[in-house]
């Protein structure tokens, strides 16, 4: 059987200054017709340049060393960058969804100029069908208003639309394959969801293939046929989705699964991280790349050079020495892997810590941003980003808390630690009012509550060093007597953080992504805090730090007894970590409770459609799950509806739910649902 | 508590800033070549007496206007006096005059544009409409006329460009300063409870420097132009000083016969504000983290 | 956008009244009794008193300053005190000569400076390229003045192609006039071009880097409708801001070209007064200079709107 796409031995190399950096280093895989590959990997591990080797769309600082791309039997790499016989294939037969809608897009074309380019162009259609055509596709994606909106420009439409937009652009020639190169990464989980089952149901009907490049495996297991894992600029396993996921060979395979966590762990999980980082690409060693981080090494790796994908099961290929060699490693290996799981009993039985006491409770906060217009910026109307949210935090717990991008979830933990003035409302810390506090009286507050920030590389200044950074709290709020203590006091809060205290003098990127939030971690730490708020502390890092991150901070929640506000938008993440769950929904709580009421038994409709858009990397789960989608985007703030905020998007979503907003009623075990339906 | 200890050390110590700042900026020959004419004019120019063959304000009327020689590798002036040696004094014009004229606005300059960018608001909004006002008049225009006012001479000419130039540094500061402004590390101190001061100083000035080095060189390069412009018209250094600018202009007069009396200081304009314009960009790469991030 | 309008109005208000403060400033620090210094040693206590009257400098600042404002909105900018005549009717026949070698040297700029920028762009690293990286370097680093003199050595005095000085107005005289204003033209536009041909060259280096460049080149398009459709619509974007500058620079080289090429324009009203202390007439000649950048700047900002729809203006 001849496959649609079939690459072979491809090399993809970048000459940076005077080093060649092996991104792509002999990768062959192939795709069948109405399939749906995916290539899995984290950042780095080449994944994306593999992708545009085959159609030329490399920068100009890669060069293509070898290896042959055959699409529908011809070699791909045989054409000119910029040939007819290429700029045919792009568009007309491949098409591409990249990964940021917000940039993919020309913001100055409207969109439907943007997508009619591409169908006059291989169809040769003429101006007027070609708008036709366009404003058709835009339907078939779920534009609403096509017919006008086809004349918009790309700002007047949110990410997801926009990347709706570039699916009917790719797909406006009726290609044959269609590249999605992390093509839902920049989203919220239940437009991904819809966007997925959009490009599903695409693939279904039109027998396109698809090959989703992503890094999340949730995905990967709900809609791939077939895998490929990458790491370091090469395959190291594929094969069926079952096969990847129910016996994984491949100890990275295994590593990133471990690592993540899942929405049906047990609570006691112990994530287990990758340790290490992936090598250096331009000077890879000869012998296997993840030999560094490899808990499974055999001494005959440390001099062996990389190994080939060998087929261990019928279409189950794995790089590794330990599986083919044909001696008992396989079962060593089950034995070790078992061990390894045994420390997932490490974390401690989950108990509730309502009887710790109230460390900070917050009483209907309100906060509100001007939304200005006009010459003299007249405020015409509130931006209502939290909107009378209460709460109470137990000393020593994490609370998580969870929505979408604008439900107001960073807002509130920014006013909580007055990063914003809230509006209204009380923020009661230790039994102190502080929503109002000046700024002197809050200095001494400040030294109980610390932030620790999404993005370690803009929140660490760039130009100090270590010490300084982690040194400065000590010295804001004189914490420290000499210089000798302080050196002491910045030495022992890397050592807690698991940083090494000789790095001090570094600058910050002189530190990898994962080294950085910790040293974030440790500056947040330096005050001797009781309280910290994670503001998507983990989001910015790729899987297998994740977990690094997760577990470091649990290890010093329990050390130090520490209370987190932790904000996240992803739930298995929450899932993990926190004791107890608060959901928001455009700057409303619509539903709290401790973790395992509210996972196991959502009650609001919104939660609801949240937990059913998380896909699970389990294809056996996956199978049996009803993939119901929510409707609809998040409103503006400014466009909220009436009633309960929710009730324009609810399934369930009655008149008088338009009519009345729904209080957040609570029941005896502490869960509470804003909404009369339930 | 075992993933507490273990500690990340596989991080080689990767170079230097500094190092690798010198290698991004000497990596290209025009830069290097660029550096050395100015090492060459700032020596030129502090040991003039030493290096000029002749006294630039000797008049010799008998040996005027003489096409280049042996004694005079660049001939005479109108007055007799040595070409190449007016051209060695006027380099001093011209570097007095740039570097004064720079450090003045600079200072000035980013000093606005910091407390617009810091304080925002009010504050803001005047300081910013009056750039705006005086980015309005060309600085050469603007020179012209302050310098007159100033009653010309050194100091006047040095005053009126400096002011000429300080709006350039005030909008680019000011939105340097919003741009850090905006960034986690700043707000990280905010929450600690830093002061504005130590804020300033720490955090914000550091991250905005760089651009105002690079513009600061750049503009050498303009008041140099400027002051020659200057001088052209006849405002600036007093004769019977040299400056470049004049001699041009004093050469005009006589271009048919000896066109070299304008084509060389002319010559030496050109050079050397290609040097400090090519060493500016050569600054910008070379301060770019992101540029030098990918050696 | 309409508010936007209003509200850009405002401040345009704003600066310009800033403008006459810095202008009105000028005669103001001229040390010690500006009447006196504008008229020389050898004038009369009489003369003098009368100058100080009619400049209002016994009033205090305040009154002083709306006084003349008040003058300059109503058309008033003064009586020159070496011609003897109103400042209006002395410009009334240079600043139309200014402004049409000002005009032309734009134009040049734009068409010359704008494609040569692309082309070096698209074939970064070429031959075309470092010919345009270069002349750019030099355009920028080389004083117009002196430009001019090459100029007028080798055209003129040399090959006898160009009159050497002078001004015919190319209304009059198509032919003559063209002969007189094309090299002044010409060696006004070189720096901008330069300046122009660099920031379109790095602004296309730039767009041709970004992700949607990508997308387009995804969709099959021929590389020169990738350029020119989806590049150089962006790439504008900077380059007009540029433009808008740029016109002040060209007005303040004329005071330079003007002098080279003996033109009867703004510019040499101006250096003329500078050296005849004659300061109502260079406060003029410098207010209504700052007027037309800031209206040039103003009218650049509103064309944004029709090249970029996404700014949202705040």
């Amino acid at each position: 059987m001849s496959h649609l796409l079939e690459v072979k031995n491809l090399k993809t190399y970048f000459k940076l200054n005077d080093q060649t950096v092996k991104a792509v280093d002999d990768v062959s895989y192939h795709v069948n017709e109405g399939e749906i590959v995916a290539i899995v990997g984290e950042s780095g591990s080449g994944k994306s340049v593999t992708q545009y080797s085959g159609i030329k769309l490399i920068p100009q600082s890669a060069e293509i060393v070898s290896g042959e791309v055959i699409f529908e039997g011809s070699d791909l790499l045989k054409y000119k960058e910029n040939s007819e016989e290429m700029r045919k294939v792009r568009g007309g037969k491949i098409g591409v969804i990249f990964q940021e809608p917000m940039t993919s897009l020309n913001p100055v074309l409207t969109v439907g100029e943007q997508i009619m380019e591409s169908v006059m162009l291989h169809k040769q259609f003429s101006r007027k069908r070609a708008k036709e055509r366009a404003v058709e596709l835009l339907n078939m994606v779920g534009i609403p208003d096509a017919q006008e909106r086809v004349n918009h420009f790309p700002y007047q439409f949110s990410g997801g639309m926009r990347q709706r937009i570039m699916i009917a652009m790719a797909m406006s020639c009726d290609p044959k394959l269609l590249i999605a190169d992390e093509a839902t990464t920049a989203l919220d989980v239940t437009t991904q969801a819809q966007l997925l089952e959009l490009l599903k149901d695409i693939v279904k009907r039109t027998n396109t293939s698809i090959i989703l490049v992503t890094h999340n495996l949730g995905i990967v297991a709900r809609y791939a046929d077939r895998i490929y894992v990458m790491y370091a600029g090469r395959i190291v396993e594929s094969g069926e989705n079952k096969d990847i996921f129910i016996k994984p060979k491949h100890p990275y395979t295994i590593g990133l699964l471990n690592s993540v966590p899942r929405l049906d762990d047990p609570k006691d999980r112990k994530l287990i991280p990758i340790e290490g980082l992936p090598p250096d690409l331009a000077n890879k060693p000869k012998t296997c790349s993840f030999l560094d981080r490899c808990p499974f090494k055999m001494e005959a790796c440390e001099y062996s050079p990389a190994p080939q994908l060998v087929e261990v099961d019928k279409g189950h290929y794995v790089s590794c020495y330990a599986d083919i060699k044909g001696n008992d490693w396989n079962l060593k290996f089950e034995e070790e892997f078992a061990s390894a799981s045994e420390q997932v009993i490490m974390k401690k039985e989950w108990k509730s810590k309502e009887n710790n006491g109230v460390i900070l409770e917050v009483q209907n906060l309100k906060t509100y941003f001007p939304f200005t217009k006009g010459i003299f910026n007249r405020k015409i109307a509130d931006i209502k980003a939290v909107d009378d949210v209460s709460f109470k935090v137990y000393k020593g717990e994490t609370l998580g808390l969870v929505g979408e991008s604008g439900c107001g979830k960073t807002t509130v933990a920014r006013s909580i630690i007055r990063m914003y003035e809230p509006t209204d409302g009380k923020i009661i810390f230790n039994g102190t009012d502080i929503a109002k506090m000046s700024k002197r009286n809050l200095k001494n507050i400040r030294k109980n509550m610390s932030l620790v920030f999404q993005d370690p590389s803009s929140s660490l200044d760039p130009r100090q060093k270590v010490f300084n950074i982690i040194g400065e709290p000590l010295i804001i709020n004189k914490l420290v007597d000499s210089k000798k203590e302080l050196h002491e006091r910045v030495e022992e809060l890397m050592r807690l953080v698991g940083l090494d205290p000789n790095l001090k003098d570094r600058v910050p990127h002189e530190f990898s992504g994962g080294q950085r939030q910790r040293i974030g971690i440790a500056r947040a730490l330096a005050s001797n805090p009781s309280f910290i708020v994670c503001d998507e502390a983990i989001s910015a890092l790729d899987v297998s730090i994740q977990a690094q991150i997760i577990n470091l901070l649990e290890e010093l929640q329990e050390k130090l007894g520490l209370t987190y506000l932790f904000i996240a938008h992803d739930l298995s993440v929450v899932r993990h970590i926190a004791d107890r769950v608060a959901v928001m929904y455009l700057g409303k709580i619509v539903e709290i409770g401790d973790w395992k009421s509210l996972y196991d038994n959502p009650k609001h409709p919104y939660t609801k459609a949240l937990l059913d858009a998380v896909p699970i990397p389990d294809p056996l789960i996956e199978e049996q799950r009803e993939h119901k989608v929510l409707k609809g985007e998040v409103p503006s703030l400014l466009s909220r509806p009436k009633g309960c905020v929710f009730s324009n998007r609810c399934p369930i979503a009655t008149d008088e739910c338009r009519e009345m907003d729904p209080p957040l009623s609570v029941e005896e075990n502490g869960h509470g649902v804003a909404c009369i339906k339930v | 508590m075992e993933a507490t200890q273990k500690v990340e050390i596989n991080v080689p110590r990767r170079k230097s800033e500094f190092q690798k700042f010198i290698k991004v900026l000497l990596a290209r020959k025009v830069v290097v070549i660029s550096l050395s004419i100015l090492f060459l004019l700032v020596v030129v120019a502090i040991f003039a007496p030493w290096i000029a063959p002749y006294n630039p304000y000797t008049q010799n009327i008998a040996n005027s206007l003489q096409p280049p020689s042996k004694e005079h590798i660049l001939g005479t002036d109108q007055l007799g006096r040595d070409v190449l040696s007016r051209i060695i004094y006027g380099s001093r014009a011209s570097l007095i005059v740039g570097f004064s004229s720079v450090a003045l606005a600079g200072v000035i300059g980013s000093t606005l544009g910091l407390v617009a960018g810091y304080f925002g608001g009010i504050l803001d909004s005047i300081i910013m409409r009056f750039m705006d006002a005086l980015l309005a008049i060309p600085p050469i225009v603007l020179a012209l006329s302050l310098g007159a006012a100033l009653g010309g001479g050194l100091v006047g000419v040095v005053v009126a460009l400096g002011v000429a130039l300080i709006p350039t540094y005030a909008r680019l500061m000011r939105g340097q300063v919003m741009a850090v402004r905006e960034m986690d590390y700043i707000k990280a101190g905010e929450i600690s409870g830093i002061s504005n001061l130590r804020n300033i100083l720490v955090h914000v000035m550091p991250n905005c420097i760089s651009p105002i080095i690079v513009l600061a060189t750049l503009n050498l390069g303009i008041a140099i132009l400027a002051e020659a412009g200057l001088s052209f018209l006849g405002l600036g250094v007093n004769p019977p000083q040299a400056a470049w600018g004049s001699m041009v202009n004093d050469g005009y007069q006589y271009l048919s016969r000896l066109p070299g009396l304008s084509f060389a200081p002319g010559l030496c304009i050109v050079l050397v504000v290609m040097a400090f314009n090519i060493v500016g960009d050569a600054l910008r790469d070379a301060l770019d983290p992101k540029l030098r991030g990918s050696l | 956008m309409g508010a936007f309008i209003i509200k850009r109005l405002f401040q345009t208000i704003a600066v310009l009244f800033f403008v006459t403060l810095i202008v009105f400033m000028i005669i103001q620090i001229l040390p010690g009794d500006p009447a006196q210094t504008m008229l020389g040693a050898d004038a009369s206590q009489e003369q003098i008193q009368k100058l100080r009257e009619e400049l209002g400098l016994n009033d205090p600042f305040i009154v002083q300053y709306f006084n003349w404002a008040a003058g300059v909105i109503g058309g008033d900018l003064g009586h020159s005190i070496f011609y003897k005549e109103t400042v209006i009717n002395l410009m009334s026949s240079r600043f139309p000569i200014t402004l049409t070698i000002g005009i032309s040297a734009l134009i040049v700029t734009v068409i010359i400076g704008i494609p040569l920028g692309v082309i070096a762009a698209v074939n970064r690293g070429g031959a075309i390229d470092s010919v345009v990286v270069v002349l750019s370097n030099i355009g920028i680093a080389t004083p117009n003045f002196w430009l001019g003199i090459l100029g007028v050595y080798f055209l003129s005095l040399k090959l006898g192609w160009l009159p050497v000085q002078g001004y015919v107005s190319p209304f009059t005289d198509p032919i003559g006039g063209l002969k007189t204003i094309i090299m002044p033209v010409l060696v006004l536009a070189a720096t901008t071009i330069a300046s122009v041909m660099r920031q379109t060259r790095s602004a296309m280096l730039e767009v041709i880097h970004q992700d949607f460049i990508r997308t387009a080149r995804s969709k099959g398009l021929k590389e020169r409708f990738v350029i020119i459709k989806h590049g150089l619509r962006n790439a504008l974007i900077p380059v007009i801001t540029l433009l808008g500058l740029q016109l002040g620079n060209i007005i303040g080289g004329t005071v330079l070209i003007e002098q080279v090429f003996n033109i009867p324009g703004m510019g040499s009203l101006l250096v003329s007064s500078v050296f005849m202390k004659d300061f109502i007439v260079v406060q003029a000649c410098v207010l209504v200079i700052a007027v037309l950048v800031v209206f040039a700047n103003l009218f650049v900002d509103l064309a944004y709107r029709l090249i970029d729809p996404r700014i949202k203006y705040n």
